[in-house]
């Protein structure tokens, strides 16, 4: 995803905005003028600074002729297929987050990169398998090996 | 100077079977993660975080240290077989062994940086350890008001030297900031920038947001390419690498020496790392070549210069980081997370506290550098099925291990949606030329920035002028203002260059 200088620039200076706001209400230390506030308004005025100068270079731009586009989606993320695989990405992270806690990571991470693999045109045996030996492995190492309590979830009688 | 006793604590320590084990499975892991293309050595590294957080520091700084070293060389193969750079480092001389291969001379390109892979790597290994210890005893004497210079300087360097485009490498450096601002104040307590959520307390945690900057944008990058990209024909590498190297080491020893004497100090410099010391040393190289028209072509000597000085950079980076706590790369910079967790505060005292772990840190870094040849080897004659791991398996199950890796750090969710959310901003920024480097570093400089500014005022009483009062705090101050002001003239002359440009294009 490309965006203009000038949006990012306005991103930025609308940040910088909000940290100064946020940190006018930080206490100082006592007897300080220095304290909790200091860097985030100093990276608030930072952000001010930078966000004009890149929105700055849009217009010096615009001035020499060239026109500026606000937002453009690359080759890829336009085709119907990239896009698809994108949000999937997404999606897989997201389901986990959401139901990871409540089915498990094991039947969420199954079932989610099954989808996923055969979406990339994987075939089906190969994605089960796939599946199969990725959430095996990560359970593996991570909660036999490392100790890590991934979330059990409904196979919490079962492990 | 060091004892026999501490070396024998140290030899004892890297050199156990476990050790090893790790060493020789994260040195398999990092050749993996940087013969492929799209996937870097600073991802290896990443992915391996969550894994060393459960080990004990030496076998953890192990894997870290053999996996990057590795991942580092293992850039090269798909460089030279497909002219796709596994790693950024070794973009600089991609044309090179890249068109070396298409006239037949395949491993010769391949064999002779693997070889001075492994010699530069060993120099910046050699430099940091003579440095290290000699620069820590000096920095014993440090106070706040020095290592305070001492971020600033990092901070600075992340702008200056190794961006492109310092204006938005210095965005790139302040979101850092601003992400190391989130939680309790370490001065007050005053919690900042939580938003009522009570995870963010302890601050933004390092790990999950380093796998969403260095692997969640990649991966995203990868699957929305993955059906319009077509599938790479890797051609067959047969036949002897290591035949001739004995000439090419004679040939060029002066190449090799400069090269990774140059690399060790650009990878020493703060926040410039093994990419820009290839950059670098292919171009003094190609300055003073007798046969500069043959650079880009498949010019051997670009490609001892450039393969040395990558490497070399990475014992180079190691200075800084374990010395004063600053990273040299992004690499370094989570190497100095791992040592904060593992309670071995990187600084000149871990060199009095735990010397044993150094030194087992300094015999692994040797150790990796030569089973860097037969690893190597190895990878490169594997290198066609390597290479063939279809993408569609490879990245659901790297996004898999970042899932886990996430959660492992913080036994909740939470890691894995601050992995997301830190992951979407960096694919986005990085989308549009913010570099990513500089986050990170600001997200772990950022927190010695500001306890070191506020202690020092506290003692200083609010008196700015202390920072200079002190002769080496002040020596270091000036050298910041110095690079500040060696960066404004050239930024200016640049602006005034541009508009004169500009002028000349309207009047023609």
């Amino acid at each position: 995803m490309q965006i203009a200088d000038s949006v990012l620039g306005a991103v930025c200076a609308v940040l910088g905005a909000y940290m100064l706001y946020a940190a006018s209400g930080f206490p100082s230390f006592p007897g300080q003028p220095y304290g909790a506030a200091l860097l985030p308004s100093l990276l608030g005025v930072a952000f001010i600074v930078s966000g004009v100068l890149l929105a700055l270079r849009d217009l010096r731009a615009r001035r020499l002729g060239s026109t500026i586009v606000l937002f453009a989606i690359q080759p890829a993320l336009k085709d119907r297929r990239g896009a698809i695989s994108g949000a999937l990405i997404i999606a897989v992270v997201l389901m986990q987050i959401l139901f990871g806690d409540l089915i498990g990571f094991i039947p969420v991470s199954l079932v989610m990169l099954t989808v996923i693999l055969l979406w990339f045109g994987v075939r089906v045996l190969a994605a089960l398998f796939f599946a199969a030996l990725g959430t095996g492995m990560c359970w593996w190492l991570f909660s036999f090996v490392l100790k890590v309590p991934l979330p059990r979830g409904i196979l919490d009688g079962v492990l | 100077m060091i004892s026999l006793d501490v070396l024998s604590q140290a030899a004892s320590l890297a050199f156990s079977v476990q050790v090893i084990a790790i060493v020789i499975a994260a040195a398999a892991f990092g050749m993996f993660v940087g013969a492929m293309p799209g996937l870097t050595a600073t991802m290896a590294t990443a992915l391996l975080v969550p894994v060393t957080f459960f080990m004990d520091p030496v076998p953890a700084l192990a894997a870290i240290v053999a996996a990057s070293g590795m991942a580092i060389y293992a850039g090269d193969i798909p460089g030279a077989l497909l002219r796709m750079p596994g790693t950024p480092a070794s973009a600089a001389y991609v044309e090179d062994s890249h068109q070396l291969a298409l006239k037949g001379k395949l491993n010769l390109s391949l064999g002779v940086s693997l070889t001075v892979s492994s010699v530069g790597g060993l120099f910046g290994v050699v430099i940091l350890i003579l440095c290290a210890p000699v620069l820590a005893e000096f920095a014993l004497n440090f106070t706040s008001f020095e290592f305070f210079w001492l971020a600033t300087l990092g901070l600075s360097c992340a702008i200056f030297i190794a961006a492109r485009d310092p204006l938005k490498a210095a965005v790139s450096l302040f979101i850092g900031l601003a992400l190391s601002t989130v939680g309790l104040d370490p001065a007050s307590g005053h919690p900042r920038f939580t938003f009522g959520v009570v995870d963010l307390l302890a601050g933004v945690e390092f790990v999950p947001a380093m796998i969403g900057l260095f692997a969640i944008g990649e991966i995203l990058r990868g699957a929305i390419r993955l059906h319009s990209d077509p599938v790479p024909q890797v051609p067959p590498t047969r036949g002897p690498l290591f035949k001739g190297m004995g000439g090419i080491l004679r040939k060029y020893p002066r190449n090799i020496l400069r090269s990774s004497a140059l690399g060790t100090v650009i990878g020493a410099l703060p926040g410039s790392g093994a990419d820009i010391a290839a950059w670098m040393a292919y171009a003094v190289s190609k300055r003073f070549s007798k046969t500069p028209e043959e650079y880009g072509k498949g010019s051997v000597e670009g490609l001892v210069d450039a393969s040395s000085a990558n490497n070399a950079a990475v014992g180079g980076s190691w200075i800084p980081a374990l010395v004063f706590g600053i990273p040299g790369d992004s690499i370094t910079a989570i190497v100095i997370g791992v040592l904060y967790m593992k309670g071995m505060n990187p600084g000149p005292t871990v060199f009095l506290i735990n010397p044993q772990l150094i030194y087992a840190v300094f015999m692994i870094f040797i150790l990796t550098n030569i089973v860097m040849l037969p690893l190597g080897w190895a990878t490169v004659k594997v290198a066609r099925t390597v290479l063939s791991v279809p993408r569609r398996i490879l990245l659901p199950l790297v996004l898999t291990f970042c899932i886990v890796g996430s959660f492992a750090l913080t036994s909740s969710s939470f890691g894995i949606a601050l992995m997301l959310v830190i992951g979407l901003l960096g694919w986005v920024m990085e989308d549009n030329g913010f570099p990513m480097a500089p986050i990170i570093l600001g997200l772990i400089l950022g927190q010695l920035f500001e306890r070191t500014f506020v202690t020092s005022m506290i003692k200083a009483d609010g008196d700015l002028l202390a920072f200079f009062e002190r002769p080496i705090a002040a020596g270091l101050g000036v050298f910041v203002f110095l690079v500040w002001g060696g960066a404004l003239i050239g930024a200016v002359l640049a602006a005034r260059r541009r508009r004169m440009a500009a002028e000349m294009d309207a009047r023609l």
